[in-house]
């Protein structure tokens, strides 16, 4: 075989029908035979292909080649090929180093840019380098849980952001029944405070008029009262009203008494505190008593009440007790009656 | 010298390839062919003159075919690989040859090979004994009138050089997507390769090369191979542009 051919010269004289019969016959025995000279051939197909794309090929080449061009769908294609690769690498910069191929990729055809999508470009999938990918995808996958967490944690704000409103409403719903309750509240404690100053009042009241009876019994005593007549008379009432005139309880006072004590027996002693009102048989109140405590002895519990005996005139007197809860409601206990008469 | 049967005329047909009389001797060869029969053959039509003349043609069997692939390689992949190699090559043979329709002289010089071979032939050495088939073919195809009236009459043309509307931006696109497919390295590689135009290709190759500490003839190799892939791709790109409905 033809050892000593000069491979470039003799395959392209041979692709363009330029060799004689023998000399063709001996490059295709060789093909044949090996692999290797075959690409050979493929390469030298391809350096004519360029060359005559870049228009460097002689007249009679020329025409040559394109004779065989006119044969061959194949070629044809090929020299497509050529057509586009050389635009592509003809805009490549001149000099120093070979450019980035990134930067070759965006001016593969002259005066027109590259048409690559724009998210290729903003996620780096247009770079050669691998590390520059790398650090692109790695930023992107960052993105992608970072961008999941945050979603996670807006729709935790946002429950618990619709819970709250929810509350809030309820809350302004509630707000109008709390408002009446505090004001309930206030004028209840108003009115305690109130009654508390008059308990006060009717406390001093009461006891200067014990004062007073103390001092007129003293005078009774020691002048106008006959003796064997006590200052101050007491009285047990038991619970319950009787229209039984005989039954009732009497009291009589004689002259020069200061004072009277009721001692009222509670059923039960269910209150913190209590008040009772003294009134005659037409319904007029005598005396009011505020702020009483129940006082306990070995059997029962007892209210007691002291009025000046000069307030009682000779009739029928009912005491009407009432109990006042923790939260100054009052509430009837028992009812008490006894007559007064005067000899 | 790889065949062995006497009735071949291909005995006399020693290299070197090809001489005035080995053209004659493969003429006679090819004519004598026509005339043989085997258990494959079937009967043509009288001829114009209504003579009743039997020429018979042989077709590839089966059985045939695996022998010829056998010979190829005992192991039936690499046999494979081997005879598309083969048809790639005698392709290119044909085409260079400036012989229209190549792909019917390649299936007719691969049948005639698979015949012989079937009918017993020794053959020792496949790839060379199927070029002297196909140069054979080569010469048959030299006498058909319509071969050398294209030759003669058609006038070159590169007018299919120029892209219809909206085709050399479809190539674009396609050779865009390819060469982005391609390994960095490899993309690299082919396109300071062929900055030829405007720089030293000597020089630029030979720094390719120095850079890549490969031989020159090593790289020129390698960026036919990534050409080559990337000539593949965009074929593939754009006849896939062409079946997608407009």
């Amino acid at each position: 075989m033809a050892g000593n051919v000069n491979i470039d010269g003799d395959y392209v004289r041979y692709l363009l029908g330029k060799l004689t019969d023998q000399e063709s016959a001996r490059i295709e025995e060789r093909l044949f035979a090996d692999d290797g000279s075959f690409e050979e051939l493929e390469i030298a197909e391809e350096e004519l292909i360029d060359a005559y794309v870049r228009n460097k090929l002689s007249a009679d080449d020329n025409r040559l080649f394109e004779t065989k061009l006119s044969h061959s769908s194949r070629l044809l294609e090929r020299v497509r090929f050529a057509l586009i690769l050389s635009a592509a690498v003809s805009t490549v910069p001149e000099q120093g180093e070979p450019a980035p191929v990134s930067e070759t990729i965006t001016s593969l055809v002259p005066g027109e840019r590259y048409n690559k999508p724009w998210w290729k470009d903003f996620l780096g999938m247009s770079s050669s380098q691998p590390a520059f990918r790398m650090a692109f995808a790695a930023f992107a996958l960052l993105l992608l849980v970072a961008g999941a967490a945050m979603f996670t944690e807006w729709m935790k704000l946002r429950r618990e952001s619709q819970r709250l409103l929810a509350e809030q409403e309820a809350i302004q719903q509630q707000k109008p029944e709390l408002e009446r309750k505090s004001a309930e509240q206030q004028s209840q404690n108003e009115r305690l405070t109130a009654e508390s100053q008059r308990q006060r009042r009717q406390q001093a009241e009461d006891q200067k008029l014990i004062d007073e009876s103390r001092r007129a019994e003293k005078q009774s005593q020691e002048s106008a009262r006959p003796p064997g007549v006590p200052g101050i008379l007491s009285l047990v009432l038991p619970p319950g009203l009787t229209r039984d005139s005989g039954a009732q309880h009497n009291l009589i006072v004689p002259p020069g008494t200061s004072a009277v004590r009721l001692s009222l027996v509670l059923d039960a002693d269910e209150y913190p505190r209590y008040r009772a009102v003294v009134k005659n048989a037409q319904g007029a109140e005598v005396r009011r008593f505020n702020g009483l405590k129940a006082r306990r002895t070995s059997a029962s519990s007892i209210i007691a009440l002291t009025l000046p005996a000069k307030t009682l005139t000779a009739g029928n007197y009912i005491v009407q007790v009432e109990g006042l809860t923790s939260t100054g409601v009052a509430e009837p206990s028992n009812d008490y009656a006894f007559r007064v008469t005067k000899p | 010298m790889e065949v062995n049967s006497t009735q071949n005329l291909l005995l006399d047909y020693n290299p070197p390839l090809p001489s005035l009389t080995a053209k004659a001797k493969a003429v006679s060869f090819l004519a004598e062919e026509n005339l043989q029969h085997n258990g494959n053959d079937q009967k043509e039509p009288t001829d114009a003159t209504g003579s009743r003349r039997e020429r018979v043609k042989w077709s590839l069997t089966q059985q045939a075919f695996d022998k010829l692939l056998a010979c190829f390689s005992p192991d039936r992949d690499e046999a494979a690989r081997q005879y598309e190699f083969t048809r790639v090559k005698l392709l290119r043979f044909f085409e260079w040859r400036g012989i229209c329709s190549p792909d019917k002289r390649v299936d007719e010089t691969l049948d005639r090979v698979a015949r012989r071979i079937d009918e017993g032939q020794q053959i020792d050495n496949l790839p060379p004994y199927i070029y002297k088939v196909a140069y054979l073919v080569f010469l048959e195809a030299l006498k058909e009138p319509k071969h050398t009236a294209d030759l003669e009459t058609d006038p070159p043309s590169t007018n299919a050089l120029v892209f219809e509307e909206g085709e050399q931006e479809r190539r674009r696109r396609c050779f865009d997507r390819c060469l982005e497919e391609l390994a960095a390295d490899s993309r690299k590689l082919i396109l300071d390769y062929y900055q030829e135009e405007r720089r030293a290709k000597i020089e630029l190759r030979k720094l390719l090369a120095d850079r890549l500490g490969v031989p020159l003839n090593a790289l020129r190799i390698r960026a036919h191979r990534i050409r080559a892939r990337l000539e593949q791709c965009i074929e593939k790109c754009i006849s896939k542009f062409d079946t997608q409905p407009a």
